[in-house]
């Protein structure tokens, strides 16, 4: 009978299953614990819908969320138009009034390396460990764009990791800062910025986009929009191109983004001992990219009378803006009227753009 | 020879990890460096504090 | 001698915690602003009577704006 060998229940595999409770879990964090929910949601239910038996949905060149898949993500389509929509959300004013906070962008990829010589030593291949060590970015787009190039039977994996550890940043970071600074330090008040004009914004979105793409050629599809975005922002005069870039083409690239990312988890890429590995190395990553930049913000202290608040170095891991609150709130808590947000905001843009290029160095060194 | 041949391949993995750190830093700071340089050309020429702006002028005449 | 409460940084004003003629003591909460979708209160810099509120809920201020001045 055509109908009964068409049945779906008799395709069921205990696998599938256990994948309904992953995207579950998913779906359940992003609802009830507001968990990156504009991504976590549809990954979620992505991961569900493609561990049922008999869709097609994932069947190469037919399957719907296979197109998705393939046109926005392996197409290295979708991470750079979300790059854009984030470009146009950002003011580079907190930056440009204290250049050398940029450096404590650099420091935060230090767990990056951290992580890619450790997920080696766990047995992964280079190129899977450059895409488990872009975790410690804590930016996920970048993850995701480098991942379906070097790593895509580990993309799901890496996305999810990045999301939910960004979600929990105010978790992770805070008690590594405290333990590595003092009262004193974290009391610290920093000087006042000086206004940025237009001007130097505008010419700053052109300057940087030319500067990192001729450096690092391989970042540009990232860069390029991201600078675009920042130009439509600044430029004032394409309010209606920014309105789009931040908000209709940004969720449309979510959707697309979070249900092919979902897609391809299925049972039997998803269940197997390493993806353990790769959420350990992750959350690792994490704790010692914000050690790295706490770290440096001290050793700069050392060289200068216009002392640092250490505690936004912790915010050069990307997660904007949710790692520069993090700093902002753990001042607070010995000075409340100490206001850390808008000097962590530099280090955390810094954040993006150094895990960027970190990303773009691995790209054109392991894609041949 | 199955050991030699093991601990070659091990090696040129080490290597070519190392190779990547090393290109990786150097990268991520060349470009924090250029960035950091150019907010300060920026925030001379084009910023509105004008005692940079002036006391750099006054050393061109 | 009456002191002025500036704006910490730029953002939204989301409510105001003090009237004119009110009597308040040093690091009392002035009012609130949002700035990052976060909500940052602002303390009163020093004790007095609250001589002017210069903004209302939903203003946009910038930093150093002036939000309050304190007479003491």
């Amino acid at each position: 009978m055509p109908f009964l060998d068409q049945l779906g229940f008799l395709s069921l595999t205990p696998g599938m299953v256990v994948m309904w409770g992953v995207g579950l879990t998913l779906i359940y964090l992003a609802i009830n614990r507001e968990y990156e929910p504009l991504l976590l949601l549809p990954i979620g239910f992505g991961i569900m819908v493609a561990n049922l038996p008999l869709t097609g949905l994932m069947a190469p060149s037919e399957g719907l969320l296979w197109r998705f898949y393939h046109y926005g993500v392996e197409w290295e389509v979708a991470p750079p138009l979300i790059f854009l929509g984030l470009g146009a959300h950002t003011d580079f004013g907190p930056l440009l009034s204290q250049p050398r906070l940029v450096f404590l962008g650099a420091a935060a990829q230090g767990g990056v390396y951290i992580t890619f010589f450790a997920a080696q030593a766990f047995g992964f291949t280079l190129k899977e460990a450059a895409s488990i060590g872009i975790i410690g970015g804590a930016d996920g787009p970048t993850t995701i764009f480098l991942a379906s190039q070097l790593a895509p039977h580990l993309l799901g994996t890496c996305a999810v990791a990045a999301y939910s550890y960004m979600a929990l940043v105010p978790v992770i970071q805070p008690p590594i800062m405290r333990l590595l600074t003092s009262e004193q330090e974290r009391a610290i008040r920093m000087r006042r910025t000086r206004k940025v004009e237009t001007r130097e914004k505008l010419v700053f979105a052109v300057v940087a986009a030319m500067l990192i793409v001729l450096l690092v050629p391989a970042s540009a599809p990232l860069i390029v929009m991201f600078m675009l975005g920042n130009l439509f922002r600044e430029s004032k005069v394409v309010e209606r191109l920014t309105e789009t870039a931040q908000n209709a083409l940004m969720n449309i690239v979510i959707i697309v983004l979070g249900l092919g990312v979902g897609a391809t988890m299925e049972a039997s890429t998803f269940l197997r001992t390493d993806v353990l590995f790769i959420f350990v190395l992750g959350l690792f990553a994490f704790a010692a990219s914000t050690a790295s930049g706490v770290l440096l913000a001290k050793l700069m202290n050392v060289f200068t009378d216009d002392k640092i608040n250490p505690l936004v170095g912790a915010a050069g891991v990307s997660a904007v803006p949710m790692a520069a609150r993090v700093a902002h709130k753990v001042a607070a808590e010995v000075d409340k009227k100490n206001y850390l947000l808008m000097f962590a905001m530099g280090p955390n843009l810094a954040g993006v753009i150094g895990t960027v290029i970190a990303a773009g160095i691995f790209l054109a060194m392991l894609q041949q | 020879m199955i050991v030699e041949a093991r601990n070659l391949k091990a090696r040129v993995l080490l290597e070519t990890s190392i190779n990547l750190f090393v290109n990786g830093a150097l990268g991520v700071l060349t470009g924090i460096a250029l960035l950091y340089l150019a907010m300060k050309v920026l925030a001379i020429t084009l910023g509105r504090d004008h005692s940079y702006h002036l006391s750099s002028k006054s050393k061109t005449h | 001698m009456a002191e002025e409460v500036l704006a910490p940084l730029a953002g939204k004003v989301l409510s105001v915690a003090v009237t004119v003629g009110e009597l308040i003591e040093e690091d009392a909460e002035v009012l609130v602003l949002e700035a990052m979708k976060m909500e940052t209160v602002v303390y009163a810099s020093c004790a007095g009577t609250v001589s002017g509120v210069v903004v209302k809920v939903g203003d946009q201020v910038e930093e150093d704006d002036v939000l309050v001045s304190i007479e003491n």
